[in-house]
């Protein structure tokens, strides 16, 4: 016999349910990547020379986006279901972000990834993930200051998308909102896109974090689609409240 | 009457009852959940939840509070301390139970 998710689990995956947190958490990445991108395709041969000062903007805007999503995304995301999930499917209130920072039981956790707790009465995945988001968009960044781009340098950049899909996938595995294969393989290969777009070293970190957010806000929006086709709202009749 | 029977006995017949027992369950792993997903959840009609809804604050369970989310109106059910620790201790009663007729089969 299967071992049924406890409801304090089926909360959390309801959580997701709708794709809403995936578009909320996609879009700032986007904004950030793309305002960039969009900035070095408009005045590339001029401002290629202030890569120092870029570089720090990026680190910054990221750390902004990072502190968005970290402490409003949970009053943000309320408002959005409030307008499309809770008149369909109803409205549960998963506990408190458990703020977790890195630390050696984190790592652990990626080379033994545990199944979901006795006390699921936390969700922390949403948290966690957010972490990860931190740490991939931070990482290559720092990557990148402290390199002076080389063609041999820059494969450890470009190396960064599908690594950061293995330890996703590896992590999310057996949580309550898991990175498919399928899912983790079309993050993994965005990365080859950053060789095909021709894009200097030091500008990889805003399209890796344009294109984590496109993979993100992909993902989401294919899932309210189904949500939305299976919960319809409900019937005059069901609208009675206790 | 063996001491077994005394324990089954004791058993909280309010939550023993299977309707309100699945809404017990559901309310402890979240911290407050609304009727509607209450209703999806434990596969209840409206006029059943509703009845056990009412048993349940009536013994001071749960909490009922009818609230806004945007202009969305809810009817938010959630745990009461009364109700975590009646929950616990009938958990524990059941599983120290079932645990000592597992052992002597």
């Amino acid at each position: 016999m299967t071992k049924q998710p406890s409801y304090g689990c089926r909360a959390v995956r309801y959580w997701f349910a709708d794709g809403l947190p995936d578009i909320v958490v996609g879009l700032p990445y986007i904004l950030c990547g793309g305002s960039f991108e969009l900035f070095r395709l408009s005045a590339y041969g001029r401002w290629m020379n202030a890569h120092e000062s870029l570089r720090w903007l990026e680190l910054a805007l990221i750390c902004v986006a990072s502190g968005f999503l970290m402490f409003r995304e949970r009053r943000l995301l309320d408002v959005l279901k409030a307008r499309i999930t809770y008149p369909r499917a109803g409205y549960v209130q998963p506990p408190s972000l458990v703020l977790r920072f890195p630390n050696p039981v984190a790592i652990l956790k990626i080379l033994n990834p545990r199944p979901p707790r006795k006390n699921e009465n936390v969700t922390d995945f949403s948290a966690e993930t957010w972490w990860m988001f931190c740490f991939f968009v931070v990482t290559s960044s720092l990557l990148v200051m402290w390199m002076r781009p080389s063609p041999g340098e820059r494969w450890l950049v470009l190396l960064t998308m599908p690594a950061f899909a293995i330890v996703l996938n590896l992590v999310s595995r057996r949580s309550e909102h898991p990175c498919g294969c399928l899912s983790a393989c079309s993050l993994a290969a965005t990365g080859p896109l950053l060789i095909g777009a021709g894009v200097p070293a030091v500008w990889d970190p805003f399209l890796a974090s344009l294109l984590l957010g496109a993979w993100l806000v992909t993902r989401g929006v294919l899932t309210p689609s189904r949500f939305l086709h299976m919960n319809p709202y409900p019937r005059a009749t069901e609208g009675f409240r206790a | 009457m063996t001491p077994q029977a005394q324990e089954i006995a004791q058993l909280d017949r309010l939550i023993h009852e299977p309707a309100r027992l699945t809404i017990m369950l559901i309310l402890d792993g979240v911290t407050e959940a609304d009727f509607l997903y209450l209703q999806r959840e434990g596969g209840f009609t409206q006029g059943n939840l509703s009845g056990h809804l009412t048993k349940l604050e009536e013994a001071g369970y749960v909490e009922i509070e009818k609230k806004f989310k945007g202009k969305v109106p809810l009817t938010v059910c959630r745990l009461t301390s009364d109700g975590k620790t009646a929950y616990t201790r009938y958990s524990e009663r059941m599983r120290a139970l079932l645990s000592g007729s597992s052992k002597a089969d």
